[in-house]
C-alpha cells in the first residue's frame, strides 16, 4: 500500500487520468495491473525527464525524421539485402 | 480494441518531445488503451537512434520500457520476409516495406506514423493512417496542438 501511495502521488496528471480511465473502463484486471501499469507510466516519465534535462530543447521534428530515414535504410540493406524488391 | 501498428517516429519524438501527441500515444499504450503492434525492425531502428543519439545505455532502458508495454505485439523479421514481395507495390520507398508488411500481416486498424510521405504511398489503399494527433484524437483523448506535422 505504502508504494501504491508513492506512486499515485509521485505521478503527473494526465498520467493519474490514464489511470483513472484505466479503472472505470475495465481494462485492468486487478488493482496490480493498475500498479503495474502506474509504475511503468511513472518509469517512462523519469527516463524522457532526465533526457530532458540533459537536452531541454527537443531536436527538430524535420532532422529526427531525416535521421530515421536513413537509419531505416541501413537497416534494411543490412537485414534484406540491398537488391531485394 | 483497436489493433495499431506504432512507426519508430512516433516512439522517437514520444521520446525527444513530452509535450507532444506521440507521447501521448505511448503513454495511451502503456495504459492498455489499444493494442500496438510494432515490427522487429522498429525496434531496432528506435535502438539504432536512441544509441546514436544519447548512449547504448539509455537505448537499451528505453527499448526495455518498449518491450514492456503489456500488450505489445512484435512482429518477428521471420513472419515478415515471405510476405514482402506480396505488397511490394504498396510502397514508393522499399526500406518501408517491412513494416507496412508487418501492419498488413497482423490485419491492424490504423497505422500511426509522423511520415507524411509513407502515408501518400499506394499503401493508403490497403491501410489506414493517422498522424499521432489524429490517433489520439480517434481514441477520444484531448490533442496537443503543436506547431508540427505531429
Amino acid at each position: 500500500m505504502a508504494t501504491e501511495a508513492l506512486v499515485h502521488v509521485r505521478l503527473n496528471v494526465r498520467d493519474q487520468a490514464f489511470l483513472d480511465e484505466m479503472v472505470e473502463k475495465g481494462n485492468s484486471s486487478s488493482k496490480s495491473d493498475v500498479l503495474r501499469t502506474a509504475l511503468r507510466l511513472y518509469q517512462y516519465s523519469e527516463l524522457c525527464g532526465q533526457l530532458r534535462q540533459a537536452n531541454p530543447k527537443p531536436r527538430p521534428l524535420k532532422t529526427i525524421l531525416a535521421e530515421l530515414k536513413q537509419i531505416r535504410q541501413t537497416n534494411y540493406k543490412r537485414v534484406f539485402g540491398a537488391g531485394k524488391c | 480494441m483497436l489493433k495499431v501498428f506504432l512507426d519508430t517516429n512516433v516512439f522517437i519524438v514520444s521520446l525527444e518531445d513530452l509535450q507532444s501527441n506521440s507521447n501521448l500515444v505511448v503513454r495511451a499504450a502503456i495504459s492498455n488503451r489499444f493494442l500496438p503492434v510494432v515490427s522487429q525492425q522498429v525496434l531496432e531502428e528506435i535502438k539504432g537512434y536512441v544509441a546514436r543519439n544519447y548512449s547504448s545505455d539509455v537505448a537499451n532502458k528505453y527499448l526495455y520500457q518498449v518491450k514492456n508495454i503489456p500488450l505489445l505485439n512484435t512482429v518477428p523479421t521471420e513472419k515478415i520476409v515471405p510476405a514482402m514481395d506480396s505488397f511490394a507495390g504498396l510502397v514508393t520507398d522499399k526500406d518501408d516495406l517491412p513494416h507496412v508488411t508487418a501492419c498488413i500481416l497482423e490485419d491492424c486498424n490504423v497505422f500511426v506514423t509522423i511520415d507524411r510521405k509513407l502515408t501518400q504511398m499506394k499503401a493508403k489503399q490497403k491501410i489506414r493512417f493517422a498522424s499521432p494527433k489524429q490517433f489520439v484524437e480517434l481514441l477520444g483523448m484531448r490533442s496537443i496542438n503543436t506547431s508540427q506535422d505531429e
